[in-house]
């Protein structure tokens, strides 16, 4: 019996700080909360810059299918078109703030940092001329980017004792000067292309 | 204690992967095009006008094994002499990947010139080897060579065997009646005869130095391993032994020659001794071993053998005297050669009844067909190990020629020759020592 006496005495405590509070007894100014409450909108475009980024990305390796798939005949303006769906697709579902953060996550992880490795590589390979009877020999070299793609510091760490091949090999780095195509989210650099090694080593 | 142990395993552990997860890329493959050399007209400084133009040398070697492109002067913007007169940004549009200058000076001494020159890395702006020469007027192209020898080693970090030369014997064909001891610059330049015989002359080489020929004459009715010094011509003979004195080939040390004699009854790898001339006997075995050729490091011979029932490549341990085959594919391997590096060897291989010159990997087994030509016999490698010589016949005139082919296989040439008989070429060593 006196539980039912104590609940009776909360609900209509409750009750009664409801009503109060609507007819606004305790004076809270409602619009100063939806003052508050309106920004939201803007800070969800904010936070839609990196997925901008994955829309690269994503436009990219279709592009990588094409190439590795020539017999298929594809009509490329389909593609674009599908992606671009897929793209809104991916868009409005990142204006959760949930998924953006395991976008994030995506990002970094080992697919999209072989993806830019093999970028750097192609455009070192390009012009890249090794020495005659280099055969066994490996050269490795320490660089310092900017997020531009532009080389800063080049050092060697680990001769391979021949004068020749470590020139060919910093003669290559010297030719590149900068790296291009390599617009990736901050972190995603500062965690793997800030500093890196090549390894020269032919065969 | 135990979860201290943990925590610290754990820590050494992600800090390791912090360590290791430092990106590294890969770069095996490489452009394919040659090395673009610009050889800029050397200033001639001179009250006369030049015999010969360096520049033009030193293209034709470079270019020789198409390993690298030379820029003619046509093409070139500008003709600096000096360091502080290149415009890098010129020869960067050019493609060019290293630039020549220099000049050609009047020296004090009658008949002589000095030569300055620089070679400069064009993509760093670096300047990286700075020479000056001497050498008399008549020598250009000795001087050219030289130049192309330096050029070469810088941007390879091989020596360059424009300097060198090519020992060989001429056999007798329609016009002329001897066999001749030869030698000539790579070029085909320069050829001169060491030695002249009625009977034959077979398998020269060279002494480590490059001063002296090693090779056997029939003069005498039997053969005879006789050493021949280039600058005087003074020639001497081994200590001859009773049947076969044949195939001598020097130790890496020049104490020592080894070839075959067949005193024992078949023929059988000996050792001479040139301090003591004394014969020691090396392999005993009732098949022939012949064809030995020494490893860079002197501790081991190659030597061709039918003890198995075919010819086929053997190696001797010279300090356990243990001997291993080392070829198993084909019925016909012989005429060995160790690389300068001993890791490869290159010989005679049989491939459906045509013979090939074959590069084998000692180390993997691997095996590569170099020429594409028919009757291919004696190969020699040049010093550097980048170029294979051999004696071929031409097809199109039906004479006797050397050919040669780079060690990758591409590039295969034809060595002018007067005559058409030329055999067993022999390259020499690295002559001028830099």
């Amino acid at each position: 019996m006196q539980n039912l006496f104590a609940g009776f005495f909360i609900s209509l405590l409750i009750h009664l700080g409801l009503v109060l509070s609507v007819s606004n007894i305790f004076n809270i100014d409602l619009l100063d909360f939806q003052a508050d409450y309106s920004p939201p909108i803007p800070a969800y475009l904010v936070f839609e810059e990196p997925e901008l980024i994955s829309k690269k990305k994503y436009e990219s390796i279709i592009i990588k299918n094409v190439i590795s798939d020539p017999r298929q005949k594809i009509n490329i303006e389909e593609i674009i078109l599908k992606a671009d769906k897929e793209i809104l697709i991916l868009e409005s579902k990142a204006s959760q703030p949930k998924k953006v953060k395991k976008k994030e996550l995506h990002l970094n992880d080992k697919n999209t940092v072989l993806f830019f490795s093999s970028i750097i590589e192609e455009q070192i390979k390009a012009v890249w001329k090794k020495p005659i009877a280099s055969d066994d020999l490996s050269v490795e070299i320490f660089l310092s980017m900017v997020p531009t793609g532009e080389i800063l510091g080049v050092e060697v760490t680990r001769s391979s004792g021949s004068e020749a091949f470590d020139r060919s090999a910093l003669i290559a780095v010297a030719k590149v000067e900068k790296f291009e195509n390599l617009s990736m989210p901050a972190k995603l650099f500062n965690d793997n292309f800030r500093n890196f090694t090549l390894v020269f080593k032919p065969q | 204690m135990k979860y201290l142990k943990n925590i610290l395993l754990l820590f050494i552990f992600f800090s390791s992967s912090y360590f290791y997860s430092q990106l590294r890329i890969e770069i095996t493959g490489g452009a394919e095009e040659p090395v673009k050399v610009a050889m800029v007209p050397f200033e001639w400084r001179l009250d006369f006008p030049p015999p010969a133009y360096l520049h033009e040398i030193v293209k034709k070697d470079l270019e020789s094994f198409a390993e690298f492109s030379v820029l003619s002067p046509e093409g070139m913007l500008s003709y600096p002499t000096l360091e502080e007169e290149i415009s890098y940004r010129d020869w960067r549009l050019l493609k060019v990947d290293f630039l020549v200058i220099g000049a050609v000076l009047k020296s004090e001494i009658e008949g002589e010139v000095n030569i300055s020159y620089s070679i400069l890395d064009v993509s760093r702006q670096k300047n990286i080897h700075k020479a000056l020469m001497m050498g008399s007027l008549k020598s250009l192209n000795r001087i050219g060579h030289n130049i192309s020898d330096r050029i070469y080693q810088k941007i390879n970090g091989i020596p360059g065997i424009f300097s060198t030369r090519i020992a060989y014997v001429d056999k007798p064909i329609s016009n002329k009646e001897s066999y001749d001891l030869r030698i000539t610059d790579i070029d085909g330049k320069g050829d001169l005869s060491l030695f002249s015989s009625s009977q034959p002359i077979l398998s020269p080489d060279w002494s480590p130095n490059g001063k002296e020929i090693a090779y056997v004459s029939f003069e005498e009715g039997t053969s005879r391993i006789y050493i021949q010094e280039l600058a005087t011509g003074n020639r001497r003979a081994l200590k001859h032994e009773k049947g076969i004195n044949s195939s001598p080939s020097w130790s890496p040390d020049g104490k020592f020659l080894s070839a075959v004699l067949s005193k024992g009854g078949n023929p059988d790898i000996y050792l001479y001794d040139l301090k003591n001339n004394s014969w020691k006997q090396l392999t005993d075995h009732y098949g022939i071993d012949t064809e030995p050729d020494w490893s860079p490091n002197g501790k081991s011979l190659i030597f061709t053998s039918n003890r198995s029932g075919s010819p086929q490549i053997y190696e001797l341990n010279i300090s356990s005297m243990k001997v291993k085959r080392k070829t198993f594919e084909g019925t016909y391997n012989a005429r060995a050669r160790y690389l300068p590096s001993g890791k490869k060897i290159i010989y005679v291989h049989r491939k459906k009844g045509v013979f090939h010159i074959a590069l084998h990997n000692l180390k993997t087994g691997k095996i590569s067909i170099l020429t594409d030509t028919f009757l291919d016999e004696s190969p020699s490698i040049a010093p550097n190990g980048n170029v294979i010589i051999y004696a071929t016949k031409d097809k199109n005139t039906d004479t006797d020629v050397l050919a040669g082919v780079t060690i990758n296989g591409k590039t295969k040439f034809i060595l002018p020759s007067a005559s058409g008989g030329a055999r067993e070429p022999a390259w020499s060593p690295i002559l001028d020592k830099y």
